[in-house]
């Protein structure tokens, strides 16, 4: 009975597993095949669809020796730019809403947790009006700045450091810790599963963005890799095989940082639910 | 670890940080000119290059935008007073609503000079509102009945071969020939190229004498249940109810439908010529597009306009590059080196004829269809500022009807929408 309850659960979950590939194997898989053979193999449902029948590595080569390949290395400079900058500002934020108490403590705290309910998209024109005037177009100072402060990153971090216990800084203290030794010694190395999950979404956040990086930085030294998938697209034409094979490459990484810093992410989630 | 990595990685930052500061600040010899248009690089590469040789003291720098973002950039930077565009790619339907709201300048001094280059009265229009000039007219398109001689021949169908304009078939007979191509084994008989476009579909309008769909001063008011609309749009429902056309196929994918060799009949423009000289073993020829019978023969045009910002940093120069890509032929051929639409400045437009009349031994006289259209049939898109709202609404309102919504309740539901919506705008 366990037996054949557990061959159902296994059983459901590879269906489960199958059916969330299914779309990024066929976009992987049109990525290899001539580009009128993208559609030619949708209906009736048959081998072809999900198998290259004709492969080719063309698009990807023709994808590595245009623009994305600097499009890329921009995206991947823009978040690890933002991802480092950004949990230095929001783990210090963090800390002095959850540790130091000062006056207006609880309003600053509220401003920001409202701040990240606000969609990016209702400020990008202000935004990009203030950093016009501080000629930051085209710049990766342009394209970092508006990732760095995260709301939520501040609130994840904030909720963790709560839950670490205040006689660890007093016993600090006494020993004569000043404020940044306390964080930068005792509080941070506690909450690196926080610290990771700062980081995704500080990752996500600049990974998938896509109007900020149109207004500011279109120029072509500047333009990051979803920019350059969208123009993939023109008027009159879509480049199908060219748009699948970079979003094969743009999914690989997130893929590989997810998984790689999963243990942390999972411990993470796990402990800012706890007390101790 | 993860720590230890952040605290070594942190000495970075300022460095990563500094570095394009000092990329920004690099000194510059010659005067800057952006321009940003939706086109991919290589498009507009040969009249960059064309120009950057004639005049050296000018830098071009092209910045594209996705088409579908490209009016929300123009609105967000040059509607913004930014001087870092000074010139920029307007699709022609939208002059009016740019000119209006200040994001392009009055070009009535090159009046004469744009006249001479682009005779074309329809071309002129295009870029002008309320009697003024506010662009530099660049291209235009037309539109021709694509058809697939193999699948024709598997039914019997002989070829609908253009000899005279005045010879084209209705809408009638095309769609009895789609019909008969399909019980010979054709998956579809029919499709329009840009399915649920206003664009592409204003013709059918317009030839049935329904008119564009707004009337009134300023063409603000929408008039989309009288029966020529109502009529027509049941046509088009009825396209895709019968089986004869595809559902859900976007504008984007049904190049792939003709190419495969899945559809008969097939309603595009010059722009598709490049991917289906491309295609192997496709067998096609074109022929003029069809009109209702009774009706009058109408086919869609217009295309990108170039403009120069009202804000721009460098107006000298830009003008100097707007006016070469426009108004000499050198320029205006240059810009349709790699570009399948046709140039509407008349000089180059004669060279560009002889590069289509290639075409000719293969698919038949589709240079001959294209002038024939271009002069005598084809009819623009509505002047109006309100025009991005109203083909907004109508789009969908063709999307709703290919799958199969009522006619009546659709057309009205729209009017009611577009009337409190352009209301608006007045």
């Amino acid at each position: 009975m366990n037996n054949n309850a557990t061959m159902v659960r296994t059983s459901l979950t590879v269906l489960c597993a199958i059916l969330f590939a299914l779309p990024l194997w066929w976009v992987a898989v049109s990525a290899l095949r001539p580009e009128n053979d993208i559609f030619r193999y949708l209906s009736p449902l048959s081998w072809g669809t999900l198998l290259p029948l004709n492969f080719t590595l063309e698009h990807v080569v023709e994808l590595w020796s245009g623009p994305f390949r600097l499009a890329i290395m921009n995206s991947i400079i823009v978040t690890t730019v933002t991802i480092l900058v950004g949990l230095a500002i929001c783990s210090a934020a963090a800390f002095a809403l959850a540790i130091i108490d000062f006056p207006g403590r609880n309003i600053v705290f509220i401003v920001m947790v409202v701040s990240f309910l606000i969609p990016f998209d209702a400020i990008a024109v202000p935004l990009y009006q203030t950093m016009r005037n501080l000629n930051l177009q085209n710049t990766y100072t342009g394209l970092v700045l508006p990732g760095i402060g995260n709301g939520l990153a501040v609130f994840l971090l904030r909720q963790f450091f709560l839950g670490i216990p205040k006689e660890l800084r007093e016993a600090a203290m006494i020993d004569g810790m000043g404020w940044f030794g306390v964080f930068w010694r005792i509080y941070l190395p506690l909450s690196v599963p926080a610290l990771i999950s700062a980081a995704l979404i500080l990752f996500v956040f600049q990974w998938q963005a896509y109007l900020w990086p149109l207004l500011i930085a279109p120029a072509p030294d500047y333009k990051v890799a979803a920019v350059a998938i969208a123009q993939f697209s023109t008027q009159y034409d879509v480049n199908y095989a060219l748009i699948f094979a970079a979003a094969l490459f743009i999914s690989l990484i997130p893929m590989v940082i997810l998984t790689g810093f999963q243990r942390g992410f999972s411990a993470s989630v796990a402990s800012t639910g706890g007390k101790e | 670890m993860y720590l230890k990595t952040f605290r070594r990685s942190a000495s970075v930052i300022a460095l990563a940080l500094a570095m394009p500061m000092a990329v920004t600040t690099t000194a510059q010899a010659q005067t800057v000119v952006n321009f940003l248009a939706e086109a991919a690089d290589f498009v507009y590469a040969p009249v960059i290059e064309a120009f950057e040789a004639a005049n050296p003291d000018i830098d071009i720098r092209y910045q594209q935008v996705p088409f579908e973002d490209l009016n929300a950039a123009i609105e967000s930077r040059v509607g913004q007073g930014d001087s870092s565009i000074d010139v920029f790619a307007a699709d022609t339907p939208r002059v009016p609503a740019f000119a209006s709201r200040g994001y392009l300048p009055d070009e009535e001094a090159n009046r004469e000079r744009i006249e001479a280059a682009v005779p074309n009265p329809v071309d002129q229009e295009q870029v002008s509102w309320e009697g003024k000039i506010h662009a530099f007219p660049m291209w235009t398109s037309t539109q021709l009945l694509f058809y697939n001689r193999d699948l024709l021949e598997q039914a019997g169908i002989a070829e609908p071969t253009p000899t005279s304009p005045d010879d084209r078939l209705t809408w009638e007979e095309l769609l009895d020939l789609a019909k008969q191509a399909q019980d010979a084994g054709a998956e579809w008989g029919f499709t329009f190229q840009q399915v649920d476009r206003y664009y592409q579909l204003q013709a059918l309008y317009e030839s049935a004498g329904a008119g564009p769909g707004l009337t009134g001063e300023g063409l603000l008011q929408p008039d989309l249940t009288n029966e020529g609309w109502v009529q027509t749009s049941a046509w088009y429902r009825d396209l895709y109810e019968d089986g004869i056309a595809p559902r859900g196929v976007s504008p984007n994918q049904t190049n792939d439908l003709f190419i495969n060799g899945q559809v008969a009949f097939f309603y595009g423009g010059p722009w598709t010529f490049g991917r289906f000289e491309e295609a192997e073993g496709l067998n096609y020829g074109v022929t003029y597009v069809p009109y209702f019978e009774g009706g009058e023969p109408v086919t869609a045009t217009g295309s990108w306009a170039l403009a120069i910002s009202p804000h721009a940093a460098n107006p000298e120069a830009a003008r100097r590059f707007v006016e070469f890509a426009t108004l000499t032929p050198e320029g205006a051929l240059a810009t349709t080196e790699s570009n399948p639409l046709p140039p509407v400045n008349a000089e180059a437009y004669e060279q560009w004829r002889e590069k289509i009349a290639e075409l000719t031994p293969k698919v038949g006289p589709a240079i001959d269809i294209i002038t024939h259209e271009l002069q005598n049939t084809a009819v623009g898109r509505p002047r109006t500022v309100g025009f991005v709202a109203f083909e907004t609404v109508m789009n969908r309102v063709f999307s709703d009807l290919r799958n199969g919504a009522e006619v009546e309740p659709t057309l009205q539901a729209a009017e009611d929408q577009l009337r409190s919506q352009l209301a608006r705008i007045r």
